[in-house]
């Protein structure tokens, strides 16, 4: 063992942390070298200024209290670095990770847009759609209605007249054919559900002067009735004088002369003059 | 192509077969080609008219028995007097003068049509299934088994007609003034029924589920189960409404049945 060895050794030993074994052998060299001798010395010197200068230098309360608020709010410091930070990679095993939420936040939006678009936007879209069909319906009937009451059958021109009264809005080419039934069909039961079909129209005008004119020349007296109370129904004044014709008629049914002069009083046409 | 049959001499096909025996007359009009007539037409003044089903596809229109009986060993060989039988596109049109004796009986296939047309006649339709259109001045109109349509028309005359079926796309329509309309329909007919009178009452045996404008009582002096009176118009659905079927009348009454 050389003396570099032991002058390493040197503080070790002062400070009593060596083996047993190197403390022997460096006290063996320390009696043999002089020089090992001088340097213990001079480190010994140095190692009891430094014990001393240990015991001034020892941290007060204060200053241990401060320590330890120090590190506390260190440790505090790294806690809330170890949740904010570290924590990401956690949350996304256990609850959804945030474009999951986007995602889906995404989703509904599109399905509301739908919804929302079908809700809304079909209404303008469909509604003309849907008036063209209720038109074609109509139309449908309307040629349904015309051409079956052209037909020889009277059975298929009682249907037309049913079709006829079927259709929402009163047509004109309808009101003529059945204006027309009402005055020249050759069945009676066609007329009657001609006049029944009619009873829509008989706001119009030309629908009342037609009809007085029907009643004027109308043969049955059931038609005769049944135009007599469409008359009296639609409050139509423009019937009077054949009103007034069919109630003095001799040869006419007296049901239906009853039934004009009741009519006659129902519309408070009795005192006009003829 | 229009073909007149009968009067003198004129007549393509008259059978005055079994004349000799019953005096009767009978005029067979042969099918068309491949089917029958779709229509017969007879108009008549004061005949009745019986028009009865058979399953060929002939029409066969039969008169009353002639009042003079045919010499010994002989028959008569002219046609019927008085009537007209005319054949145009499948539709036969009957006629008949004043004179013409006893009632018309004309036999028909099932399926044809009859516009049946007597002033003072009756009329008596039996197993038709096609249209049935009768008008009378004063006659009655009695239809049997019938399972078409009818259009029943009279001023006088009571209506009666019994449906074993409809046809749910044709309207059934019966009116007359004064005459009673006594109509049966089958249970089970699904229709939307319209009545019509001035001072006629109306009963049936139908649950009729009505309008506003009418209120349906109990009754059992009638023999039916309900009573209906108002003194206008009301509508209703039997059976949750189908077929149109029109009543009219001013003064008949007017009896809708369910068929037993």
């Amino acid at each position: 063992m050389n003396c570099e060895n032991i002058r390493e050794q040197l503080p070790e030993c002062l400070a009593g942390r060596l083996s047993e074994g190197a403390r022997e052998r460096l006290i063996e060299h320390l009696e043999g070298c002089s020089a090992c001798r001088a340097e213990l010395a001079h480190l010994g010197i140095v190692w009891r200024g430094l014990e001393a200068l240990k015991l001034e230098a020892e941290p007060g309360a204060a200053m241990k209290g401060r320590f330890q608020s120090t590190l506390a709010a260190f440790e505090t410091g790294l806690e809330q670095g170890r949740l904010e930070g570290p924590p990401q990679p956690a949350r996304s095993l256990h609850a959804p990770p945030r474009w999951v939420w986007q995602l889906a936040a995404g989703l509904a939006a599109l399905a509301i847009g739908m919804i929302a678009g079908r809700a809304l936007a079909p209404r303008p879209q469909a509604a003309p759609e849907i008036a063209q069909l209720q038109g074609q319906v109509e139309s449908l009937h309307e040629l349904v209605a015309l051409s079956l009451m052209q037909q020889q059958s009277p059975a298929s021109r009682i249907q037309g007249v049913s079709y006829a009264d079927r259709m929402t809005q009163p047509d004109p080419q309808v009101e003529q054919a059945l204006l027309y039934a009402v005055s020249h069909d050759s069945n009676v039961n066609v007329r009657l559900s001609a006049v029944d079909a009619l009873d829509r129209y008989a706001g119009d005008p030309n629908v009342r002067r037609a009809l007085a004119a029907a009643l004027a020349v109308q043969d049955s007296p059931l038609t005769q009735v049944a135009l007599i109370d469409l008359a009296v129904k639609s409050k139509d004044r423009d019937c009077a004088p054949a009103l007034r014709r069919l109630a003095s008629r001799p040869e006419a049914d007296e049901a239906v002369r009853q039934r004009a002069q009741w009519a006659i009083g129902q519309l408070g046409i009795e005192g006009e003059s003829r | 192509m229009k073909t007149i049959f009968a009067l003198a001499g004129t007549a393509i096909i008259v059978c005055g077969l079994s004349a000799a025996e019953d005096r009767a007359e009978r005029v067979v009009v042969p099918a068309p080609p491949g089917g029958h007539a779709h229509q017969v037409k007879v108009h008549v003044l004061n005949n009745s008219i019986v028009v009865k089903t058979h399953t060929g596809n002939d029409v066969i229109v039969e008169t009353g028995s002639h009042a003079a009986a045919s010499p010994e060993g002989m028959h008569r060989i002219d046609g019927p007097r008085g009537l007209t039988i005319d054949e145009d596109d499948s539709v036969i049109e009957v006629h008949s003068g004043p004179f013409l004796p006893g009632p018309l009986t004309i036999t028909v296939p099932a399926d044809i049509s009859v516009e049946l047309h007597s002033l003072n006649g009756n009329l008596s339709v039996e197993g038709l299934r096609g249209e049935v259109d009768t008008h009378t001045l004063n006659g009655r109109t009695e239809l049997t088994g019938i399972s078409g349509t009818v259009v029943a028309n009279s001023l006088n005359g009571a209506i009666h007609a019994v449906l074993d079926r409809v046809d749910p796309s044709k309207p059934l329509s019966f009116s007359s003034l004064d005459g009673p309309i006594d109509v049966t329909l089958p249970a089970d007919v699904k229709a939307n029924v319209k009545f019509k009178t001035l001072r006629a009452d109306i009963y049936s045996d139908f649950e009729i589920r009505l309008g506003e404008t009418a209120a349906m009582e109990k009754d059992g002096s009638s023999g039916l189960r309900f009573r209906l009176r108002f003194d206008n118009n009301f509508e209703g659905l039997i059976n949750g409404g189908g077929l149109l079927a029109s009543f009219h009348t001013l003064h008949g009454t007017i009896y809708l049945r369910k068929k037993k």
